[in-house]
């Protein structure tokens, strides 16, 4: 026998003063709400032969062979 | 789901693309977001491969998983028309199957795939020549 066979859910008032976002992508959801089901799904595949376009972090020098 | 009485001060949302909802107030039916993206910015030729349709990756192709079915017990939400205020929203973008709703409702579905191929070499020559007449 189940110890519980019914979940009440009470929603009760929401109240927001501000919000700031700067993005919402790629299946995301900014929800300010109720609600009994969400499936997002989001995918991103780039092949390995590709590079980034863009400026580039720094990176140390290497140290001389020998040392 | 019950309704609510949502209210609103001021919104600001620059952009909204690519599939994006904003939404004020209930929805019954909920939203079913899509949005492909294919992005080719190439500076080395690739010839012999039909790269420019969503078939030639596999990507598009996946299946999408599956949500397990919701255990424990059965739930009950009751919303009694409890308002929702909301002061001040700033939001600069919404895209690629993105949503935004002030309000109760559902379901939601979102999908987005997105095959990104840059091989853009700064400073680097093609290495296939090509010959003007």
């Amino acid at each position: 026998m189940a110890l519980f066979d019914q979940m009440n859910v009470y929603n009760e008032p929401v109240k927001i003063g501000s919000i700031r976002i700067l993005g919402v992508s790629s299946s995301s959801s900014l929800l300010i709400g109720d609600t009994q089901s969400m499936t997002l799904y989001s995918y991103f595949d780039t092949p390995p032969e590709s590079v980034i376009v863009g400026p580039l972090a720094p990176l140390p020098e290497l140290p001389e062979e020998g040392e | 789901m019950r309704c609510r009485l949502s209210q609103v001060g001021s919104v600001f949302v620059n952009t909204i693309s690519n599939a994006a909802i904003l939404h004020f107030g209930d929805n019954r039916d909920g939203a079913n977001l899509k949005s492909r993206v294919l992005a080719v910015q190439r500076t080395l030729a690739a010839f012999g491969s039909d790269e420019f349709r969503y078939e030639s990756y596999a990507l598009f192709a996946r299946p999408l998983p599956v949500s397990p079915a919701p255990a424990g017990p059965r739930a009950v939400f009751r919303s009694e028309c409890a308002p929702i205020e909301v002061g001040e929203v700033n939001v600069v973008g919404l895209s690629a199957g993105s949503h935004f709703r002030i309000g109760c409702g559902g379901p939601e579905t979102a999908e987005t795939r997105i095959v990104n191929i840059r091989n853009a070499l700064p400073g680097i020559d093609p290495p296939v020549e090509v010959e003007f007449k």
